[in-house]
């Protein structure tokens, strides 16, 4: 062998055996996409919802919710794996972020999206059979006679409020968003991407660090030994 | 084309006037080799048009074994190549390592093929112990057409085995058996290479031609592991060929017992369900080790487990590998919950006991205790099948329904099919085609497919009378000859042809009861009648 080509070779066992477990380490191991979800403003009730980041999170345990995100995310086919990467996180102020995890920046932005609008959805209807049984609540704690003063009038602003909410049928949450946040995506995912074909998760760093060492072992063992192929009539052993 | 030339261009007249090579006697090797590079460029060309991954594939191949060829013929190669094929190694592990290791496999048995070929057909086989796990991984990875990917990768390891045993030999021993075979094993021979040209012409008989061509592949393709037996056991000594052989067989067991006992993986039980049905009994899986179904794994653990049961039992040397082999391979056909696997086993050690009982100089205890350690395999085995069904109840009632196999649901939903399938052989005499029945007829991802749950009535009713007739003429003929062949020159002096030879018949029993002849045991077990034609008649 050449000196050319034993660098040339020398170059290419590196490259096999370092270049997956770099490219795999410079690719994202999942991309994180949130949509804020917020209570009504223009709903003095929506304020009174007790712990409404449980109408919204609980929803995403339920089956035909989860089956319905399915349908909506092309690639997403564990339907009852939603609540894994799906999660409502409580941003204070009236606002919930809808935060989901996906292979791809489109893939997660596409599910946030999606469990954002179902569980805002959910969340309404659920929210929107609490509030009579809030006023009956209420009603009945205002019959109590010896209630502060303090009390009872904020109970009275509270029924007020719920009761408009009723009557006028007002949404307690505010409509989705149109798209979640885009995530950028990683140089190693851009440069897959530039490949034909689909571009699959991300592997075990570890998995492919072991596939490239093999497959560089496996170059090595190919160039060298048929190289310098030994002469014919020297095989194995008769039996 | 000289001639023409100067009619057609003065100027190419006068280059292929200097160019002493083109006026040169072209042999018809030179000839058809320059034809040959065109059809296989053109073929890559239309696959790469139809199926851009599987042409990707193609191409990588053709690429591989020309590097392959001009490396062994001592060409220079630029140094170029080596980068060249590194940076679409590197974007291929990194997407999908499994092909990339599943890669470095293939080129490791090319280097064995060149090298050392009797390595690189075990180290073949190994893959195909291996098939489920490698297209399990390739799934979950999302490779394109990780199935067809898979077993082409496979497929073309034992190729390229067998070409390097072929390449070695350079068809000495097979020429040396041929000699020695009289006009009844010939017979044989040509009943069975008659059996594959008859599945060629009969493919257009079905209605899709690419099922017509799968189901060749998935049957009569592994034909050529009778002649990679046949080498193997010409080129090593028979006791390296069984120490090579039951260490491969060990590694594969070894997995299908730990998985019975432990249970299958979340991927691979995802992946089972999806690519066979009956894959759970009640609410528990059965074990499908590192294949795709129990029943894949059936057709290895069943010859593997005779294999090695009769050669613990012939082969004082072998007895711990053996036994070994015998312990993890009945472990994962128990798990596996197939109930003929274990009637095959039966029948193996049976076959093992007859041969010894009918051979020459055995004593009288041996004969006695193999015939006593068939019947404690058959006991042990439907004690050991009862124990395993108590996991749910469904699999008790399947384990206890052994002791009455003719008054089973299954078995009687098997006649039902059997006699729809014979009444189909009736109306198509000619067969209906090959890739009508079995796995060729899944259309896409699915697991449904057309099925005879008898591997004689597929190729009986694919084939027709003729097909069926040169299948089972040459099937049981050949076992028929080395049998006769091995008691005439004593068991006991090729253990290893006679524990191949009732690992073979081990499998054509497993055989009576689904379509095992196109399971993956398929390449160990015609490796297996190969290795006891060469004991019989080459050693």
């Amino acid at each position: 062998m050449r000196r050319i080509d034993r660098i040339a070779l020398g170059v290419a066992i590196a490259l096999l055996a370092l270049g997956p477990l770099a490219l795999t380490l410079a690719r994202a191991d999942s991309y994180k996409s949130t949509a804020v979800l917020a209570l009504n403003p223009d709903n003095p009730g929506a304020r009174y919802l007790p712990n409404p980041s449980k109408f919204l999170s609980d929803p995403l345990k339920v089956k035909d919710l989860q089956r319905a995100v399915a349908k909506d995310v092309d690639g997403f086919n564990t339907p009852r794996d939603l609540p894994d990467h799906v999660h409502v996180v409580d941003q204070g102020d009236g606002k919930f972020g809808v935060a989901a995890e996906g292979p791809g920046a489109d893939e997660a932005q596409a599910l946030a999206t999606s469990a954002a609008r179902r569980v805002r959805d959910a969340a309404q209807a659920g929210a929107a059979f609490t509030q009579p049984l809030q006023l009956k609540t209420i009603d009945k704690a205002l019959k109590k006679k010896d209630l502060p003063a303090a009390f009872r009038k904020e109970l009275r602003k509270r029924r007020a409020a719920i009761q408009t909410s009723l009557r006028e049928r007002q949404d307690i949450y505010a409509s989705a968003p149109g798209s979640a946040t885009l995530p950028t995506e990683r140089i190693g995912d851009r440069l897959l991407a530039a490949l034909p074909g689909k571009r699959s998760f991300r592997p075990n760093p570890a998995w492919a660090a072991f596939a490239g060492i093999a497959l560089a072992g496996a170059l090595a063992l190919w160039a060298l030994v048929l190289t310098g192929r030994r002469p014919e009539g020297s095989g194995t052993t008769t039996g | 084309m000289l001639r023409g030339g100067r009619g057609v261009c003065p100027r190419l007249t006068g280059l292929l006037a200097v160019n002493s090579a083109t006026t040169a006697r072209l042999t018809a090797a030179r000839r058809a080799a320059p034809a040959l590079l065109v059809l296989i460029c053109a073929a890559v060309a239309v696959e790469t048009a139809i199926q851009p991954a599987v042409g990707a594939v193609l191409g990588a191949v053709a690429c591989a074994a020309a590097i392959t060829a001009a490396m062994t013929l001592g060409v220079r190669l630029p140094a170029v190549v080596w980068p060249a094929l590194a940076v679409p190694g590197v974007a291929v592990t990194a997407m999908w390592p499994t092909a990339g290791v599943t890669i470095a496999a293939v080129l490791a048995i090319t280097v064995l093929a060149v090298r050392e070929p009797p390595y690189a057909f075990v180290a073949a086989l190994l893959m195909f112990g291996f098939e489920g796990s490698i297209k399990m991984r390739l799934t979950v990875e999302g490779a394109p057409h990780p199935l067809a990917i898979g077993a082409a990768l496979i497929d073309l390891a034992l190729v390229i085995s067998v070409l390097g045993l072929l390449w070695e030999d350079r068809g000495s021993s097979l020429r040396g058996v041929w000699d020695r075979f009289g006009r009844m094993e010939r017979l044989v021979v040509w009943s069975l290479v008659a059996w594959v040209v008859l599945a060629v012409l009969q493919i257009p008989l079905g209605n899709s031609l690419s099922s017509g061509v799968s189901g060749l592949r998935l049957v009569h393709f592994y034909l050529i592991a009778i002649p990679g037996g046949m080498l193997l056991a010409a080129r090593l000594p028979a006791e390296r060929v069984a120490v090579l052989l039951m260490g491969m067989a060990v590694a594969i067991a070894a997995y299908a017992a730990f998985r019975g006992i432990v249970g299958n993986s979340e991927h691979e039980r995802e992946f089972t369900r999806s690519r066979a049905e009956g894959t759970f009994l009640g609410k528990h899986q059965r074990d499908s080790g590192s294949f795709t179904s129990p029943i894949a794994l059936a057709s290895f653990a069943v010859p593997a487990t005779v294999f090695g049961f009769a050669l613990a039992f012939m082969e004082v040397r072998q007895r711990v590998l053996g036994g070994v082999l015998f312990v993890l391979g009945l472990v994962g056909a128990i798990a596996s919950y197939v109930r003929t696997a274990l009637i095959a086993v039966a029948a193996g050690a049976l076959a093992l006991a007859a041969i010894l009982a009918t051979g020459r100089g055995i004593s009288r205890q041996m004969k006695l205790v193999a015939a006593g350690l068939a019947v404690i395999v058959l006991v042990g085995g439907y004690g050991a099948t009862l124990l395993a069904g108590d996991v749910d109840p469904f699999a008790k009632h399947r384990a206890e329904s052994l002791s009455n196999p003719f008054g089973d649901y299954s078995l009687k939903e098997r006649y039902k099919t059997w006699e729809r399938t014979l009444k189909k052989v009736v109306h198509h005499p000619e067969g209906t085609g090959t890739g009508t029945v079995g796995r060729a007829t899944i259309k896409g991802s699915g697991r449904k497919a057309v099925f005879t749950d008898n591997s004689y009535l597929k190729i009986l009713q694919e084939q027709g009378f003729v097909g069926g007739f040169l299948f089972l003429f040459g099937v049981i003929a050949a076992v028929v000859l080395c049998w006769r062949r091995l008691v005439r020159i004593g068991p006991l002096s090729r253990p290893l042809g006679v524990a191949a030879l009732v690992a073979f018949v081990s499998f054509l029993v497993l055989c009576l009861t689904g379509e095992y002849v196109e399971q993956p045991g398929k390449a160990f077990v015609w490796a297996m009648l190969g290795i006891t034609a060469w004991e019989a008649y080459g050693r």
